[in-house]
């Protein structure tokens, strides 16, 4: 049985508590919309995969069984109809192959023939929040987030955007360990690399 | 001994203490006498926390009210909830 906050939420929704309803999908929208986008990115097909998973969980409530996060369990619904959309679309999958070309070596050029830094990273003049502070920022990051690889972005909004562990992730897409792993720091670097523009492009 | 661009390839399991003793001691000493791969860490640990404190992205209303539609006629027909949702 689902304890804690989950429990308590699951219980509201089956009591028929709009609110709770209404909570969760501010919380999760469009953080599931834009991970479907990535997987359906024909006009339309994300949006309907996402209403769709909404009525899963709600029909699906009494299967939940705390094992996960509720947030997880939501994600992993989304994935796996997006998944079998995708096949009906005749889509190739962005997680049916695991090596796709996605995870070559990061920015080789940046490192002499020994490993060394060539082009060592630039200092940064400021703060996590200082960056924060900046709604520009948050656009770039993420305009930067929809550029990247789609199985990099995925990760990414799972584990830093949504707060996943590497283990809810890897249970949630199905990839191992290390394909976690490489895809996350590729992601990071690439978003890294967007804020380093920023911070040294003199853009203030 | 790892070079740099291998010390930069564990950044992010670095910050996220994902790393084994044993390469966690090897990081720790390369950062510690190289200044780029340490820049770069930071680097990375800066990242993740500005993508962790991202404001949720905003669903619109109309996509809201039409879901909070949709859940009240669930609850309406009696909230079944015993399907299998990944079916």
């Amino acid at each position: 049985m689902p304890t804690g906050r989950d429990a308590e939420l699951v219980a509201s929704l089956i009591a028929g508590d709009e609110a709770a309803f209404a909570r969760l999908v501010e919380a999760h929208h469009e953080g599931l919309l834009r991970l479907a986008r990535r997987m359906l990115p024909r006009a339309g097909v994300a949006e309907e995969v996402v209403q769709e998973t909404w009525m899963a969980v709600l029909r699906g409530l009494a299967r939940f069984e705390g094992r996960s996060a509720l947030k997880t369990w939501i994600y992993r619904i989304l994935v796996n109809r997006a998944r079998s959309r995708a096949r009906k679309e005749g889509r190739s999958l962005p997680f049916s192959a695991m090596g796709n070309g996605e995870d070559g070596p990061m920015e080789p050029e940046r490192f002499d023939a020994s490993g060394k830094w060539q082009e060592p990273p630039s200092e940064w003049d400021a703060s996590p929040s200082g960056m924060l502070m900046r709604k520009e920022m948050h656009q770039a990051i993420l305009e930067a987030i929809e550029t990247i690889p789609p199985r990099q972005a995925m990760v990414l909004r799972m584990r830093d955007l949504e707060g996943m562990s590497s283990e809810e992730v890897r249970n949630v897409l199905e990839i191992s360990e290390t394909n976690q792993r490489v895809l996350l720091h590729r992601a990071r670097h690439k978003v890294r690399g967007v804020l380093e523009g920023y911070l040294a492009g003199g853009v203030s | 001994m790892k070079t740099c661009q291998q010390i930069a390839e564990l950044a992010s399991q670095y910050v996220d203490g994902e790393l084994s003793m044993a390469d966690w001691g090897q990081v720790r000493m390369h950062l510690w006498l190289c200044p780029p791969c340490r820049a770069y860490a930071d680097q990375i640990a800066m990242t993740r926390q500005v993508l962790e404190q991202l404001p949720a992205e905003a669903v619109s209303e109309d996509v809201k009210s039409e879901l909070v539609g949709r859940f009240r006629d669930w609850v309406d027909a009696g909230a079944p909830c015993d399907e299998d949702p990944e079916g």
